[in-house]
């Protein structure tokens, strides 16, 4: 018995229910798409790939994620800040 | 299932075939409407996975699954809108399709995403190893049992 993942016969797009079974159903591979993500299966390579259009537009909203600072460094850069203006001032 | 007719031959194997047919409980059976009037339960299962940050476990009651996973952090990385490494839910467990779970790390509640291929997508950009880190959720699954 194996684990066999489903495919878009037309898409090669990863679908849901995976079946785990003696015989490899049509569509489908023992190459689990665990870690790939937005999978499409190459049938010549045998392998899953990532859809690159999706990919890009999951890169571009990793870039536009603002960077939040950690609070104790906020804390520090705004004391920073203050003792500075207090050593001006003086 | 064998046509039982008049004057045919071996027709009581034949009927004793249909109704072993009938009478087995791995027999595949669809339904256009199904009405219960009582309880409808379905196998379920509990299962400890081992992933490489600790242990979590499973539960599946027909195509319903819950998931709890409570470990220390330190031994998970992840970046906003990226996998969190070492974690997967395994075949199986797997939804049908992207799902939101809850995590709460750092004594605040933030949400994450399973993908159709079990990986945990994170959507904070905030994970530290100060506390625990608590990931709950509960999706359907269309994938088959794995025992």
């Amino acid at each position: 018995m194996k684990w066999y993942f489903k495919y878009n016969p037309q898409t090669f797009e990863l679908l849901s229910g995976a079946v785990y079974a003696e015989e490899q159903p049509s569509n489908s591979t023992a190459v689990d798409p665990a870690g790939t993500p937005f999978p499409v299966f190459n049938v010549t390579k045998q392998s899953w790939e990532s859809d690159p259009v999706k990919l890009a537009e999951l890169e571009e909203r990793q870039k536009k994620q603002p960077q939040v600072q950690d609070v104790q460094n906020q804390i520090a850069d705004l004391y920073a800040r203050v003792l500075n203006q207090e050593m001006k001032g003086m | 299932m064998k046509k039982i007719f008049k004057g045919m031959e071996n027709g009581p194997e034949a009927i004793d075939s249909n109704f072993n047919e009938l009478a087995d409980p791995k027999r595949d059976q669809v339904f256009h409407d199904l009405t219960v009037d009582g309880r409808l339960s379905g196998k379920s299962t509990r299962e400890v996975v081992q992933m490489d940050f600790g242990p979590a476990i499973f539960w599946r009651f027909g195509p319903l699954v819950l998931m709890y996973v409570a470990v220390e952090y330190k031994n998970m990385y992840t970046s906003p809108w990226g996998y969190m490494g070492g974690f997967m839910v395994p075949a199986g467990y797997r939804p049908i399709e992207k799902t939101v779970v809850n995590v709460i790390n750092d004594f605040k509640t933030t949400q994450a995403t399973i993908d159709l291929n079990g990986a945990l997508m994170a959507t904070d950009t905030e994970y530290n190893s100060k506390t625990m880190l608590e990931i709950q959720g509960s999706w359907m699954t269309n994938d088959d049992y794995r025992n």
